[in-house]
């Protein structure tokens, strides 16, 4: 116990040349970029003056600028509501399969591997693949539809902004499962027989052993699959910039596509810089939870 | 077995890069520059240009956004320029056309740009308003071609009594109806003098259970605006006259045929290659707002659709709006090398056999002139006709934040977030601040 | 009793079944609509193909670069991206989860904040840099953005899995006179091997995925890589839907073979090493 301790202790600057390179790097590659888009976001920046280092500093009309204009308000609905219903789907899902997938039956490990390929497809793909199927005209999707007799006729996924919201959620919801999924189910295994077997002594039924042992004994990842699974839907870019690029109007307008149309389509980047700080601010606001949980944990073993 | 073999080879692999930097805990700080340069990556580092010095070879780089397709003629000209410049090596990029504006614009805050590139023409003036694209004025008076040139084209690389560029090739949009269709419903085709009362009455009833009536882009991006605002310009109001009553007539109009059906609701995402692929070509769509490129297109999907073009109907006004592409100088450093380009593309010659190649329509009057294609092809001829009436779009140096209000303005009203009043008053008074 | 638990076991399997087939339908779609004849697309969908055709995949594209250059590019990027990963991110994890204090939690704390970020957000900054260092059109530049996504995502597998190891491990390293360095080595690396091969291919896969990095750095037609195609491709050939398909097929296909075969480790050091966080 001595000798491990005076150990660490002798040499701890040794630790920090292991943690060094990387966090130089990301200092560099990530704090420095987030730097100067805040820096950016306070003056005006546009084209005509990025090269010359001549900016005029405007302190916070940007913001005051962005938070005047109808589309940022929209874009901040817009991306909240496409979370919250992505959780809503892709969480209950992913328990449920990983409920079932954590039963050891024929096949079982083999079918939850084969389960999770969605979340590791590249995203334009997925895109790809969602655009194809939501076509109107000859989309599977309608087809399918039509022919259980659930609709009568095509539904325009695409072109109304409460089906287009719909299309990019059930995308994501897609490559979201596999995900809860597989992080819950490993969880699953942690939890020890024998507590189950003690309940169903104690004539526990099966929703109270869920409701009461389970659900608790999960519920650290329980918090981190939905705080990450937050974070990553939150951030959305890809899937709706290729699938509906922020349309019909404004209707699946994120905070991400709006950041990236206003620096990159109206050359207004100090406008951009502020709608992605906006982006940021809201995500740190849960991301400190996520943080949180990662560095409790640490303060436990410890 | 085959995956314990995978496993261990790629941790060997592991070890072996980690096992470099073993022995002493010291070198273990030098792991952080190693990665800098992982692989051999020989070709990579962007060929910048070389050859300052006098004398030597002159490297210049050029990018281009129009279709592979199109290319061949552009890039065959190129290779003619170098045989008769030995001493000038020309290096070509395409870059997709949706995503050009975005990569020069970064290359202008990174001080990374082609000498010279195509552009559509609604960019020149922002690019040049942005400080982006070089004043070329003294070249092109001493070079004094450009009153060869169309007006409306002319115009659109004209900023602030300078000029930023040349135009390359013009293009703008007319009718083109499926004549089959026509035929088999016993409609006569529509004539160069149609009215907007007709043509409504065309797409309705053109609009049937088999094809819809009318087709155009109605997507969110500068293509859509293309489309839309040529309606809004025929019924007397423009851009910056967005709450009007001619405006609100005309997307009214618009918003008619789409609710009704007499277009594909899918139009709200199509570019216009989209839709004449998968709409027109394919019989499924009577009329269709087009531009004569699109003939090109028509010919690679079905090259027996029986069609024909016509005049845009007349409401207040006959016009129609110019699209086309400029070719501009970006960077100062090679400024003779590039204008001898620049130059040589523009010539009579080269400008007419490009724009013939590629189906559109040159913006020179004395190429026009002299072609006898623009005269008697019965597509083309139409088209030139049309642009002869054309209006330039803007120019404005904010024409992006224009466009995109006016694209924000018709898609909220398609999708039924906002009233045709509602989005335009918006759109409208969103312009105003721009301005 | 053991017959009656026999067949809710069966049911699970055919359940499984069920829903895997579901689940992963839009594969199928990809891969079969890839494989029709052209023209086929645009009208009502059938199940299947009415004859198999592999004209959509196209092995030399207008700008006569072959579908192999591609090939070859998206895995230059995602190897490089993964050999720094793997030389930044797995020490750091290390070194991270055995050890604490102020600093090192600002160290934490960045790479946790870094896996937040979307990466559009930091496009302009990284252009202007890069440029200036001439690493746009270079896959080098692509591969040090690329990991600025993996490195975080690796560093936060791979702490957890570090600390559920026992300390005993490493002590009796130390008593056998290895430093920090080699006791990492001979010890740590060994021992986490499945958690490591677990990052750094879930690395490899979101290097190969990247879109918005290389449609940014990359301009020349020689060195795109395959998501990016594919993008260009939906705006180029909008509705040629067996031609984009086909795109998409490649681009994920890899991906799936590769899966497959190492499945068993992928899943088993993801879910070791995430769950808590």
């Amino acid at each position: 116990m001595k000798s491990k301790k005076g150990y660490f202790f002798k040499k701890k600057m040794v630790f920090y040349l292991f943690v060094l390179p990387g966090a130089v790097y990301m200092t560099l590659m990530i704090i420095l970029p987030i730097c100067s888009n805040i820096i950016m976001s306070f003056q005006d920046v546009n084209l005509m003056n990025f090269a010359s280092k001549e900016r005029n500093f405007v302190g916070l009309a940007m913001y005051q600028d962005i938070l005047r204009e109808d589309v940022t308000w929209v874009a901040v609905k817009n991306t909240l509501w496409f979370t919250f219903w992505c959780l809503v789907f892709q969480f209950p899902i992913g328990f449920a399969l990983a409920l079932l997938f954590s039963k050891e039956f024929k096949g079982s490990r083999f079918l939850r591997g084969i389960n999770v390929v969605a979340w590791m497809i590249p995203m334009v793909a997925v895109a790809g693949i969602f655009k194809y199927m939501f076509n109107s005209d000859i989309g599977i999707i309608n087809q399918i539809l039509m022919n259980l007799h659930i609709v009568d006729k095509p539904v325009e996924w695409l072109a109304h902004g409460n089906t287009a919201m719909a299309s990019i959620i059930v995308a994501n919801v897609w490559k979201g499962v596999p995900f809860n999924m597989i992080l819950l189910a490993t969880a699953l295994t942690t939890v020890p027989a024998d507590v189950y077997e003690s309940a169903s002594i104690d004539g526990a039924n099966r929703l109270h052993r869920f409701f009461y042992i389970t659900i608790p004994l999960l519920k650290p990842a329980i918090v981190s699959v939905l705080t990450l699974g937050f974070i990553y839907t939150f951030k959305v870019f890809d899937l709706v910039y290729v699938i509906t690029g922020g349309g019909p109007g404004s209707s699946t307008e994120m905070l991400s596509t709006l950041a990236y149309r206003y620096s990159f389509n109206e050359y207004n980047f100090s406008q951009g810089a502020a709608v992605a700080n906006v982006l940021f601010i809201l995500l740190m606001l849960v991301g400190l939870v996520y943080i949180k949980i990662v560095t409790k944990e640490d303060g436990g073993d410890r | 077995m085959k995956k314990k073999r995978f496993l261990s080879l790629l941790l060997a692999g592991l070890m072996m890069v980690t096992l470099a930097g073993c022995g002493s805990a010291a070198s273990s700080g030098a792991q952080g520059e190693t990665p800098a340069k992982p692989d051999a990556q020989g070709e990579a580092s962007a060929e910048t240009v070389q050859g300052e010095a006098s004398g030597e070879q002159i490297t210049i780089e050029m990018w281009y956004h129009i279709s592979p397709d199109q290319a061949t003629v552009l890039l065959g000209m190129i290779d003619e320029f170098q045989n008769e410049h030995p001493d000038i090596k020309v290096e070509t990029q395409s870059v997709a056309f949706a995503e050009i504006k975005k990569q020069l614009s970064i290359g202008v805050a990174a001080n990374q740009l082609p000498d010279v590139t195509l552009c559509d023409t609604v960019d020149n003036v922002s690019f040049a308003a942005m400080g982006a694209a070089v004043d070329i004025t003294e070249e092109v008076e001493d070079w004094g071609e450009l009153e060869n040139y169309f007006e409306a084209p002319a115009q659109s690389a004209y900023y602030d009594g300078k000029y930023y560029g040349i135009p390359f090739y013009s293009n703008c949009l007319a009718i083109m109806y499926n004549k089959d269709i026509f035929d088999e419903m016993g409609l006569s085709y529509p004539t160069n003098d149609w009215t907007w009362d007709e043509f409504r009455e065309l797409v309705a009833q053109t609009a049937t259970d088999d094809h819809y009536g009318l087709t155009m882009s109605l997507i969110k991006s500068e293509e859509g605006t293309f489309n839309v605002l040529p309606f809004i310009c025929q019924a007397g109001a423009n851009w910056d006259s967005l709450d009007s009553d001619g405006a609100k007539e005309a997307l009214a109009m618009i918003n008619d045929f789409y609710q009704n059906g007499y277009m594909s609701k899918e139009l709200i995402s199509m570019t216009q290659a989209d839709m004449c692929a998968s709409l027109f070509a394919t019989g499924r769509s009577a009329m269709m707002v087009a531009g004569s490129w699109l003939t090109t297109n028509i010919q690679n999907e079905n090259p027996n659709l029986n069609y024909d073009v016509v005049l845009f109907p007349t409401n207040k006004d006959a016009t129609s709006l110019i699209g086309g592409g400029n070719i501009m100088m970006m960077k100062d450093d090679h400024k003779e090398a590039s204008w001898e380009l620049m130059k040589f593309l523009s010539s009579k010659e080269n400008s007419r056999a490009f724009c013939e190649d590629a189906g559109y329509i040159s913006p020179r009057e004395d190429s026009v002139a002299e072609s006898t294609l623009w005269a008697e092809n019965p597509i083309l001829s139409v088209y030139t006709e049309q642009l002869a009436i054309a209006k330039p779009r803007g120019p404005h140096p904010n024409w992006p934040e224009i466009s995109s209000a006016i694209q924000t303005a018709y898609q909220d009203v398609l999708s039924g977030t906002a009233t045709v009043e509602e989005a335009l008053t918006k759109a409208a008074a969103e312009i105003e601040e721009i301005k | 009793m053991t017959k009656k638990i026999k067949r809710q076991k069966n049911i699970m399997t055919l359940v499984s079944i069920i829903i895997t087939i579901i689940f992963l339908f839009p594969l199928y779609w990809m891969i079969t609509t890839s494989l029709r004849p052209p023209g086929e697309t645009f009208q009502n969908p059938t199940f299947f193909p009415s004859r198999i055709c592999l004209d959509s995949f196209v092995l030399k594209n207008e700008h006569g670069v072959s579908l192999f250059t591609y090939l070859k590019n998206s895995c230059i990027v995602s190897l490089g991206a993964t050999a720094i990963t793997m030389v930044l991110g797995i020490p750091a994890a290390y070194g991270l989860a055995r050890f604490k204090n102020r600093l090192i939690s600002v160290a934490l704390f960045v790479f946790l904040v870094a896996q937040m970020l979307p990466s559009s957000l930091i496009l302009t900054p990284l252009f202007v840099n890069f440029s200036k260092l001439e690493l746009i059109n270079s896959h080098v530049g692509v591969m040090l953005a690329d990991a600025t996504l993996t490195i975080p995502f690796t560093v936060i597998i791979l702490r957890t899995y570090f600390k559920d190891i026992p300390k005993e491990l490493e002590e009796a390293a130390i008593i056998d006179g290895c430093g920090p360095w080699r006791t990492f080595i001979k010890v740590m690396v060994p021992v986490s091997s499945s958690g490591i091969v677990t990052a750094l291919s879930m690395s490899m896969f979101m290097a190969w995925g990247d879109m918005v990095f290389s449609l940014t750095f990359l301009n020349q037609e020689g060195l795109k890589t395959l998501p990016l195609i594919l993008y260009k491709a939906m705006g180029e050939l909008g509705v040629r839907w067996e031609i984009l398909m086909a795109y998409a097929t490649v681009v994920v296909l890899p991906i799936l073979v590769i899966f497959v075969l190492m499945q068993k480790y992928v899943v088993d050091g993801l879910t070791a090493g995430a769950v808590k966080g």
